[in-house]
Parts: C-alpha cells; structure tokens; sequence
C-alpha cells in the first residue's frame, strides 16, 4: 500500500486469512477504499511531521540559547532536515498517485514517471538522515539542560496580562 | 515551584493558582455530576438501551438474547435492523481496534475485519442494532471530562511556551521547545482520535444469526438505499 507504484490492492490483512485472528496488530488500520483516500491520508501525516519539524526550526532563533556554536549549529541543521524530509516523501506519494491516474504512454506519464523515480530514491536517502536528525535533536535537548540561562528559572508574570488589577 | 520561589511574590501567587485550581476542579466536578444526573432524569433512547443492557448483563442469558440479537424479539422487530441504528466513527474506530469478534457454536471464532463484517451485514446474519454509539464508549476507559482536562493541561504548556519564547525576561530551553512540538503532535491526535474508545479490553462478540431467507430479502431491498452511511470511507 505504501509503495505508490500505482497498482493499488484492497487486500486487507485481517479479511484474507488463512488462520483466524484473535487479535489485529498493532499498527493494524483498515486499508483505505481508493488510492486518493490513501493519498489523503498519506499526505496528512507528512503534513504533520512537517509542522512538527518546523516547530523544531524555533532553534534558528536567537531567542533559544546554546551553550556551544556546534549545539546551535547542529539544531539548525537538524531541524531544517527534520522539516524538509517529510516533503520529499509527500512528493514520491504525490508523483507515484498521478503515475497510477495518468493514462497510457500520456506525456503525464512520462514526467510523473521521472519524478516518481527521483523522489523514491530521495525518500530512501533522507530516511536514514531523519532518524539520526531526530536522535540528536532529543540528545542535544537533554545535553543543553547542563547549560540553561538565568531566564529559564525565572516565572511568567500572568498577572501582569489581566487587566484591572496590575 | 522552584520558578515561583525565585520571584519575590512568588510563593503568594502560588497559593492563588493553587486556589483557583481547586476551585476549578469544584466547579468542573459539580457541572459533570449535573449533566450525570440529568441525563439519566432525561432517560432519552440510547440512554434507555443502555440501561437495558446493564441490567441484562446482571442476568447471563437475558445478555446472551440482547448481545447476540437472534431471538424473537429482534427478528420481530423490521429482521434486526432499527432504523435508528446509524454507523458513526466510533464504530469504525472500534472495528479497527479489533473490537468486534464472531461468536459461533460457543466459542470466539475470529476478529471480524472490515469486509467479512459487511459481507455478513449484507447477507442479513448480523444485527447491530444493539450495538450502539453509547454501547461501545462504555468500553472506554476515558470520556470527554478527562479528555478535555489532559487537553486543557497541553494548550496550557503550549501557551506557557509561546509566552516564555516571545517575552525578552524570559527563556525557552530546547527540551521545552521539543515537547511544545510534541505537545501540538498530540493535539492533532486528539483531535482525530476524540471518538476513539480509549483502552478498550473486551471485544463485543457479534454472533451469526441462522440465514433466514425473509431477513435476506429485507436485506437486499434495503441494499439500494445506503443505510450503512459511512461519512470517512469511499466505498
């Protein structure tokens, strides 16, 4: 189902059993009616790895202190791959699922062809690089707390936003 | 705690938040017993069936007729299908989870999956009409309450976040920026798993009704007129 080489299968893992299950899998989710809705789907999750990744990217910003040029540098880079992964692999679903609407020897073909070819082997190289991404932006979380500025400890004046009684 | 001791007034305005904390829970609490109270006073269907249920399960084979809806009662009633039962997302949720399980010649056959459940819907040897919205949240270890108070503590830490980031006195560290991040993930998902049973342990076991030829046929006239409306799924 993954694999958008456009062939879709409705093959379900609990309905096509040969021995009965007494239990779905932990993943386990229905599969989806049509390949639009799987790339609905799809496209979602990216979107929201894609937000969470840029939440990360407040890291560029002068306001998070680090205690070394290297942590800095790292986060930043770290963020922006974390960012920029997920859209590499919406791209490869996208392409694959106009690959599997595009008609016969169309030029559409050709070029969602090409691109799907391109972002498979895009999305095969930036996961390796995302997973390291994600570890060292925990670890980097973790280490910065030997480090943390006098501003951290210091409280939210929430008063101070009410009106009437500052 | 320790960043209100070091603020001068800090331990005072800790005593206030605890304060307003406490009252909030009474005034949480209060609403939540009220809207308990009322709805049983209100005794609408669901609520009614529900009852029904709770009180059969005290007398097994009274649930056996309510769970398995093959007695006579049901089959008078238009061949199992009421006409207020309605497929909604929790159903579909739970049906992904596995929730619902074949009960044959007395023993748990197997977890009914997607196309096996319609196919046997279709062919009139299912009755769900007991099997309602209010009958699957019972499984639920967790409601809207205690949903709604883990969400306010998240858009709290979000908000306390964005405060800290955005006011110059004040800093983030990178270990609260990586749970904000994580904090709004769980927002979303939240958000799409509101209708989720929450810890769901016992499956509900749907039993094959003999085929009968009459409740086929209702079936299949019924079959044209998309009484299985499924809003998230293209069939």
């Amino acid at each position: 189902m993954l694999l958008s080489n456009g062939a879709f299968t409705l093959d379900d893992p609990i309905d096509n059993q040969e021995i009965p299950i007494m239990k779905v899998p932990t993943f386990y989710s229905i599969m989806p009616g049509s390949s639009f809705t799987d790339l609905q789907m799809t496209c979602t999750s990216f979107f929201v790895a894609t937000l969470f990744g840029a939440i990360h990217c407040a890291g560029w910003s002068h306001r998070i202190h680090f205690s070394t040029h290297a942590g800095s540098l790292l986060w930043r880079i770290s963020s922006a791959v974390i960012t920029s992964c997920p859209f590499a692999w919406s791209m490869w679903v996208i392409s694959g699922y106009s690959r599997g609407e595009s008609d016969e020897s169309s030029f559409s073909l050709k070029i969602s062809q090409i691109m799907t070819g391109i972002f498979a082997l895009l999305t095969f190289l930036t996961i390796p690089l995302y997973i390291v991404a994600r570890i060292i932006l925990l670890v980097l979380a973790f280490v910065e707390l030997g480090n943390i500025p006098p501003g951290a400890f210091a409280n939210i004046r929430w008063v101070n936003v009410l009106p009437f009684i500052h | 705690m320790a960043r209100g001791l070091v603020d001068g007034n800090g331990v005072c305005r800790y005593e206030q938040s605890s304060y307003v904390t406490i009252k909030l829970i009474m005034v949480c609490r209060t609403a939540y017993l009220k809207e308990n109270k009322s709805s049983v006073h209100h005794s609408d269907p669901v609520e009614e069936k529900v009852h029904e249920a709770e009180s059969a399960a005290i007398s097994p084979p009274k649930l056996d007729e309510v769970k398995t809806g093959c007695s006579d009662k049901s089959k008078s009633n238009s061949h199992g299908i009421e006409p207020c039962f309605k497929w909604t997302k929790t159903h579909g949720f739970f049906l992904q989870m596995g929730g619902f399980m074949l009960y044959e010649n007395g023993q748990n056959q197997h977890v009914l999956g997607w196309e096996t459940l319609m196919e046997y819907y279709k062919a009139g040897r299912i009755d769900l009409s007991t099997i309602t919205e209010a009958s699957i949240n019972d499984r639920s270890k967790a409601d809207g309450f205690s949903k709604g108070l883990a969400l306010l503590q998240i858009v709290w830490f979000i908000i306390q976040s964005l405060a800290r980031f955005s006011t110059k006195r004040l800093a983030l560290t990178e270990i609260e920026l990586v749970t904000a991040a994580l904090a709004i993930l769980s927002l979303v998902m939240y958000f799409l798993w509101w209708n989720k049973p929450f810890n769901a342990e016992i499956p509900i076991f749907i039993s094959l009704c003999e085929p009968d030829s009459q409740s086929v046929e209702s079936n299949l006239a019924r079959k044209g007129e998309n009484f299985l409306h499924i809003p998230f799924m293209n069939l």
